[in-house]
């Protein structure tokens, strides 16, 4: 039982100049799904490289489970052939030349070696009755390479298509593929660098789905890397936000979604409105940007910088006075399928706000544009600027 | 003129034909191996050493072959500590021989296949060879087995292109290992030979095989390509 906890463990920690910054990565987790969130361009893919070891890190360390593969202070850094860690990569990267078939057994080759490898020296090592114990099992390693490679492919829902080209199949086809491919390698982990970029919009939630029913039973960790909030959110339980290479958030998903520390993470978690503020009193705020002094029931953190607030989470009011309301006036308004989206100017302040609207919610079918809007307390994010 | 032209062909010596294809096979199947060995070794080199190899194996392509001869008789003559060497120890003859012709044709055409095959090389897209990596393949595997038939188109027009430049060559020949008929007189080196005596008609005739020859080789090496593209 131990045991198995301590191979589902990763720690990152390590720092790998880029072109325009350096990417600095801290990170422990044991859990089983790990995101990485962050714009493009922000180190992501990096950071998944760095742990494959396709990239080397200047320095620090990336343990996995009870094993090092890159240490700069022990000079130990593996390379990725003994890693044994799958990489999906964006591309899914098949061989264009080798069919289905051939494309996951040559994954198997590379390790057929060790096995035979380890199974000497285990006879080696082992008494001579364990010797013809383990000879036996020698002879028949498990079951013979191609009815693993048939299950496989059962697995993934790719029967009958071991004789097709990688041209010759669909995205969601390439994608099993390529994570046949890495099965049959036998990761400790596996890293999703952006799976869903390279399919039609509306075949990525099927994906989604798919993804994480073949990754189920998938004993080790994943990461997921991706600048889609919904893609993350819905995959992973711990979440790492990146910006130019810095980690700006961490922690578990639902949570860090819910409460963004810092004006970078609310952003990426998606909030539409940010705005300066600053504490003016025990139980009070000055929101800048809109002019508004908010009264409220919790304590102020000392460092409150910004506030943030979801563009879904007001309620409008359609005449003044009411408290904690903030009074505006429209600049433009756009629709969208199932919602619509207002910009307002606040009346007192500089800032643009976004209030968005329900088509089938409780406001979807107000007939005036509202003349003020008024926050909850429970849906402010405090945010302070440090990281 | 028609009678002329048969009385040649009856009494040509057909030897040049069998030299300048013995030549350009051999060159062709050196320059096949060598090329895509120098191509995948040097390939990772650092720099700037990687770009002084790559210059120094393209010269040849660009200098006058009679350069290069200069330099391969600098080395090999039997009057010089190489070919002294050679010639004592294993009674290799370099000069004036077939092997000449061989070894002037491989320097001349080597750049083709090295080029060639060094170029679709870069182009195999990384994310393969990475992937390659992250499954387990050795580096030997990774190329052998994802580069190599890979970079197929170019390789083919790399060996195709340095036959075609073996079956031609001139002025390498022509200095390292001279024209001796029926040992060293290739196609080319006849047809400047029989020039000097204003022999229109044999010279025509050999014309005509290294031209057919040689448009047989780009169409083949067209019509290959155009395939691969389909």
């Amino acid at each position: 039982m131990e045991k198995a906890e301590q191979s589902s463990f990763c720690k990152l920690s390590f720092q790998l100049p880029l072109d325009s910054f350096l990417l600095d990565i801290h990170f422990s987790s044991n859990k089983k799904r790990i995101g990485i969130l962050g714009a493009s361009g922000s180190g992501k893919s990096m950071c998944l490289k760095s742990i494959a070891g396709i990239v080397t890190p200047r320095q620090g360390e990336i343990l996995l489970g009870d094993s090092c593969l890159f240490s700069s202070s022990k000079k130990i850094n593996l390379p990725p052939q003994k890693r044994r860690i799958g990489y999906l990569f964006q591309s899914y990267a098949l061989f264009p030349h080798l069919t289905v078939w051939e494309n996951i057994a040559i994954a198997m080759e590379g390790q057929d070696k060790e096995n035979l490898l380890s199974n000497f020296w285990k006879r080696g090592k082992s008494g001579d009755r364990e010797i013809s114990a383990n000879s036996s099992v020698f002879k028949e390693p498990r079951e013979s390479k191609s009815e693993r490679i048939f299950a496989l492919l059962r697995k993934m829902e790719l029967s009958g298509l071991e004789k097709r080209f990688p041209a010759e199949l669909s995205g969601g086809q390439q994608q099993r593929v390529a994570l046949a491919r890495i099965f049959a390698n036998e990761p400790k982990m596996i890293l999703l660098d952006e799976p869903f970029s390279a399919l039609d919009l509306y075949l990525r939630d099927k994906m989604q789905e798919e993804l994480m029913l073949h990754l189920e039973d998938f004993p080790g960790q994943a990461i997921m890397v991706s600048h889609s909030r919904d893609e993350i959110y819905r995959f992973a339980e711990e979440v790492i936000m990146l910006q130019e290479g810095k980690v700006i958030g961490q922690g578990e998903t639902k949570e860090v979604f819910r409460q963004p520390k810092n004006r970078q993470a609310a952003i990426l978690t998606g909030c539409k409105n940010i705005a300066k503020a600053k504490k003016i009193g025990e139980h009070s705020i000055f929101i800048e940007d809109w002019g508004l002094e908010l009264t409220m029931k919790q304590e102020i953190p000392e460092k409150l910088s910004a506030i943030g607030y979801r563009a879904h989470d007001f309620i409008p009011l359609f005449s003044g006075g009411e408290e904690n309301a903030v009074s505006v006036q429209l600049l433009s308004k756009a629709e969208l399928p199932f919602e619509q989206n207002f910009y307002f100017q606040p009346e007192k302040g500089e800032g643009e706000i976004c209030f968005l609207v329900q088509r089938d919610g409780p406001y979807g079918k107000m007939q005036e544009i509202p003349k003020a809007l008024q926050l909850r307390e429970e849906k402010l994010l405090l945010l302070t600027e440090e990281n | 003129m028609m009678n002329e032209l048969l009385a040649g062909l009856r009494s040509l010596d057909w030897s040049p034909l069998w030299i300048s294809l013995k030549t350009a096979c051999i060159t062709m199947v050196i320059c096949f191996f060598l090329g895509i060995f120098l191509a995948q070794k040097l390939g990772k080199w650092k720099e700037p050493w990687q770009s002084i190899a790559d210059s120094l194996l393209t010269l040849p392509m660009v200098l006058p072959p009679t350069v290069a001869g200069y330099f391969l008789l600098l080395l090999f003559s039997k009057r010089r500590p190489v070919g002294i060497f050679l010639y004592s120890h294993f009674g290799i003859k370099v000069v004036q021989s077939f092997l000449g012709c061989v070894l002037a044709a491989t320097v001349i055409s080597l750049p083709l296949m090295y080029r060639n095959a060094k170029a679709s090389f870069a182009l195999v897209p990384k994310d393969l060879v990475q992937a390659g990596r992250t499954l387990g393949l050795s580096e030997t595997k990774i190329f052998w087995k994802i580069i190599l038939p890979l970079s197929g188109p170019g390789i083919l027009s790399g060996t195709v292109l340095s036959f075609a430049r073996a079956l031609g060559e001139y002025g390498a020949t022509s200095m390292l290992a001279g024209n001796i008929p029926g040992k060293t007189a290739t196609i080319s080196q006849r047809i400047a030979l029989v020039m000097q005596d204003q022999d229109y008609v044999t010279a025509g005739v050999w014309v005509g095989v290294v031209l057919l020859i040689s448009l047989f080789c780009m169409t083949a090496l067209q019509l290959l390509s155009k395939r691969k593209e389909l």
